[in-house]
């Protein structure tokens, strides 16, 4: 072969497209020919470079953006249509539009409107074959079914026209897809806020829907998850006690917490009753779970005043530390190994400017935007406007560029974030949400909680109604400072490991990270035969009296097949030695909403006595089994941090035989301030993941029971809690 | 390829718009090969990238040959392309410091990579766009387009042929080869 021939079958052999003969040819050719050789090296990182091109641009999704766009476009040019055409004072009319389907029909009726002041479309689009949904631009997951649609409730359809649902305000539309020939039908709750309650009830009575529920419920404040526990556990290390909190592993599962009580309130709480044994000790418990729903069906976020404030100290400046975590995060994100060094050789500041960048993702034209830097002193790089007024691109760019260097100084980037909020301190918080994100990759200390400190002048904020979301880049705030955030008004916190997870959790999460919608929740026990003996989901919750639950707020959670994502808190119930037994509990429920209008509702309830173990429902069940897994695994990490000899002969602490869990004990409550008062003193050091014999033979016998109870609420998802048992328990 | 386009595009003029999501879903890499290549950031890119299919959408009536989407999309690409760059010129730098910054987050020879893909003749850009962003291997090609092994490589070929002629060589600098 010479090199002309070579030239042309060059190709074909690097992509292994010739045969053996040919191919070997070609190697020998090669061997001998530095031409040719040049030649087939110089087409290989053209290779390269364009497989390495094609895997980056690969990787970016533009459909649900455009189809987003384009179905805002469409509702905007419909509009503008239908007004130009006046027919709006003709009542009752229908009109095609041409401009975004054959079949759009647009309804108008002003003068007897449903909601006032604006025009209302229903748009009535033509049956899509079941293949073809969703139907227009939002996700799946922005759907709701409504059951109980059939080919016989079609020719109600008319009523439905005549009743004139429509588009409020923020480009929101009501969009109804009516299949006339099978049976379902559903209805885009995009921006549809409140009217939403309104349009899901006059279906109802219309026999479209039964009951289509809300879609979200509520979960509480504070931590959104056990990632600490779960990651030293992998990593082999002991994690403390206070890295599994009831309410993050809550917030790991959903929950069905449906009673038979309705109602169209904000926010009401239903009840489930358990009458359970302990599984070491037997002993009869109580319980009592207060479901978090709402009776909304659906929320549409504030539009927001966002100051973001950020970390640009030198310390941000250091390589992100990902392969420290990498094998427990790599496998929470399902990250490849490219991807995993692609994480490693960030900087914290890059993680920070991407997460930010992500943030801004979220951001719609009508939500203000603001941002402050901070190293030795804090810099106003952006005042508070407009996002439609800014120029998101340069932002961006920015954003990518900022370098960081110098100390940090937390609380002068708090004072001047908050005090861009000072022309927005009176705005209305029904239609704003006032917020500040401070991304930071220090570990604040305990001085900062005080008065002048970052999470004393945040307190000070949310008093006016400015509220903080706390982001660690890096790091896991201390236990003692999560507790700090979450008993403060309308505050929570997150952590990023990566700025993928970062992403993926604003994209699952945004809307109800920033629309906290109820705030000093209070739920008053009042029984002859039952006192609070302990709370689990709430933090800070007052067990002193035994009679009152205090919540400071509580965020929209997802919802999902009638479960709602850690809608629980649980009760654990301690009967009363009473000469009568009496088995009624009044509950009594105060809240407020975001405007600050007080709301109450009271209920009676009844434990029904019985020997036998009894549950409301898998919900209840569910809570119970998380709630006695945590304390067990809280015992065992008391027990065995005691015993390391920290505290041996201090009378004044727990010792670590206080926390051995027997047949005799039973599931033992680790109290909250002894977790606390230890802290310091271990927070420090590592230590290396231990079982003594005694608690491996626990886990094991527990990993029984706690197989079973999953079985028995049908919950898959429950089995890493088993795989983590059978580790320590081997 | 062609023919599904033609399909889909009725789809979309025939009340289902959502239909419109297949076209952005398989033009949507190759766009944003043309436009960082044109522009060389790749945000930017985006942005555009989304505008242009937007448009593109809400021209699909005035379409004449359905067979030729992505030229025709490329062609309102350009155009959204020249628009941005005139905008960007008449703000005013945000912030300061952001000359600086420019520059330094982009290869120049990776966009320009891009950009000569894009500019390939149809039959060569399909091949190396399928190769390379779709991922698959020649005889998985080959089955896709109805053609022979031979021909896909020898496509592949001319391609890189193409290639080489219109982006720099590897160790030289840029500017040197820039035509």
């Amino acid at each position: 072969m010479n090199c002309r021939e070579i030239e042309s079958c060059l190709v074909a052999w690097m992509e292994g497209a010739l045969d053996p003969d040919k191919a070997e040819q070609v190697e020998r050719h090669i061997e001998s020919c530095p031409s040719c050789a040049g030649s087939a090296e110089e087409l290989a990182g053209l290779q390269e470079s364009l497989l390495a091109k094609g895997k980056e641009l690969a990787g970016r999704r533009l459909e649900t953006d455009v189809m987003d766009r384009i179905f805002r476009e469409q509702v905007t040019r419909s509009r503008q249509l239908a007004r130009r055409s006046r027919i709006a004072r003709t009542g009752l009319i229908l009109t095609a539009a041409a401009v975004l389907v054959a079949a759009l029909i647009f309804f108008q009726r002003p003068d007897e409107g449903f909601f006032e002041g604006s025009t209302e479309s229903a748009v009535l689009v033509d049956p899509p074959a079941a293949d073809e949904l969703p139907y227009l631009g939002p996700k799946l997951d922005d759907w709701i079914d409504l059951p109980n649609m059939s080919k016989e409730t079609s020719p109600k359809l008319n009523s439905l026209h005549s009743l004139g649902y429509g588009g409020g305000g923020g480009g929101g539309v009501n969009a109804v897809v009516v299949n006339n020939a099978t049976t379902w039908s559903r209805i885009s709750k995009t921006n549809l806020g409140t009217q939403h309650a309104t349009f899901g009830e006059n279906l109802k009575s219309l026999g479209y829907a039964n009951d289509p529920g809300s879609t979200f419920g509520f979960s509480v404040g504070g931590a959104k998850d056990i990632a600490n526990f779960r990651e030293n556990i992998a990593k082999g290390f002991l994690p403390l006690p206070s890295d599994i909190t009831c309410e993050g592993l809550f917030y790991d599962y959903y929950f069905d917490m449906n009673d038979s009580y309705r109602s169209r309130d904000l926010f009401y709480p239903s009840y489930l009753a358990a009458v359970t044994r302990d599984p070491f000790s037997h002993r009869e418990e109580c319980y009592l779970a207060v479901g978090l729903n709402s009776g909304l069906e659906s929320f549409a976020r504030k539009k927001l005043n966002l100051v973001v404030v950020l970390d640009i100290s030198g310390s941000m400046d250091s390589a992100f530390d990902v392969y420290h975590y990498d094998k427990v995060i790599s496998k929470r994100l399902n990250l490849s190994p490219e991807e995993m060094a692609q994480e490693a050789g960030k900087k914290k500041i890059e993680v920070a400017c991407e997460s930010l960048a992500a943030l801004l993702d979220h951001l719609k034209p009508d939500d203000r935007l603001g941002l402050v830097v901070f190293s030795d002193q804090a810099h106003l790089r952006k005042p508070l406007r407009y996002v439609g007024a800014t120029d998101m691109v340069r932002l961006r760019e920015h954003v990518a560029g900022i370098q960081a260097s110098g100390s940090t100084n937390m609380s002068d980037g708090m004072r001047v974030g908050a005090s861009c909020f000072d022309e927005f301190a009176n705005i209305d918080p029904e239609e704003y949400e006032n917020r500040i994100i401070f991304l930071t990759d220090a570990q604040p200390n305990r001085g900062e909680i005080g008065e002048s400190g970052l999470l004393g002048m945040a307190s000070r904020q949310a008093d006016r109604g400015v509220y903080t979301t706390f982001i660690g880049v890096g790091v896991d705030f201390n236990t003692e400072l999560v507790e700090a955030i979450s008993l403060m008004r309308g505050a929570n916190y997150y952590s990023v490991h990566s700025s993928r997870e970062f992403r993926k959790r604003l994209g699952e999460e945004f809307e109800f990270m920033v629309t906290p919608l109820v705030f000093d929740l209070r739920l008053n026990l009042e029984s002859a035969g039952y006192r609070i003996e302990k709370v689990y989901g709430a933090p800070g919750a007052d067990t002193a009296s035994g009679n009152l639950l205090k919540i400071h707020t509580l965020f929209p959670s997802r919802r999902t097949e009638e479960r709602t994502r850690g809608g629980v808190v649980l009760l654990k119930l301690s009967r009363k030695e009473l000469l009568h037994r009496d088995d009624s509990i009044f509950l009594s429920v105060s809240y407020e909403d975001r405007a600050g209008k007080a709301h109450r509702s009271e209920r009676t309830i009844c434990f029904a006595p019985g020997e036998a173990e009894r549950f409301d429902n898998k919900g209840i069940r569910k809570a119970v089994l998380l709630a006695r897994y945590g304390e067990l695994m809280r015992s065992w990490l008391m027990h065995t941090r005691l015993r390391s000899g920290i505290t041996a002969g201090q009378p004044h602490l727990p010792q670590s035989d206080d926390f051995i869990v027997s047949s005799e004990t039973g599931i033992i409550v680790v109290p909250r301030p002894a977790v606390q008062s230890l802290l310091g003193r271990w927070e420090r050091t590592s230590v290396a993941l231990s079982v003594d014999a005694h608690y491996r033979k626990l886990f094991a016998s527990f990993k029984s029971y706690f197989a079973k109870e999953m079985e028995a609420v049908d919950d898959k998802s429950l089995r890493q809690e088993i795989e983590i048992l059978d580790r320590l328990g081997r | 390829m062609c023919r599904s386009d033609r399909k889909t595009i009725e789809h979309c003029l025939n009340g289902h718009p959502d239909r419109y999501r297949h076209l952005v879903q398989r033009y949507q890499t190759p766009l944003l090969s043309y436009l960082t290549g044109r522009l060389g950031d790749l945000e930017q890119s985006e942005e555009v990238a989304q505008e242009t299919l937007v448009r593109a959408y809400f021209s699909l009536g005035k379409l004449k040959k359905p067979d030729s989407f992505f030229p025709w999309l490329l062609g309102i690409a350009g155009r959204v392309v020249l628009e941005h760059l005139r905008s960007e010129k008449k703000r005013m730098p945000y912030p300061p410091d952001r000359q600086e910054q420019r520059g330094n987050d982009q290869a120049p020879d990776d966009s320009s990579l891009e950009e000569a893909v894009s500019r390939l003749p149809e039959p060569y850009r399909e091949v190396v766009l399928l190769r390379y962003y779709g991922g698959l291997t020649c005889s998985q090609l080959a089955e896709k387009l109805d053609l022979a092994l031979g021909t896909v490589t020898k496509r592949l070929s001319r391609a890189y042929a193409l290639l080489r002629q219109s982006i720099p060589k590897p160790g030289k600098k840029n500017s040197e080869v820039m035509s």
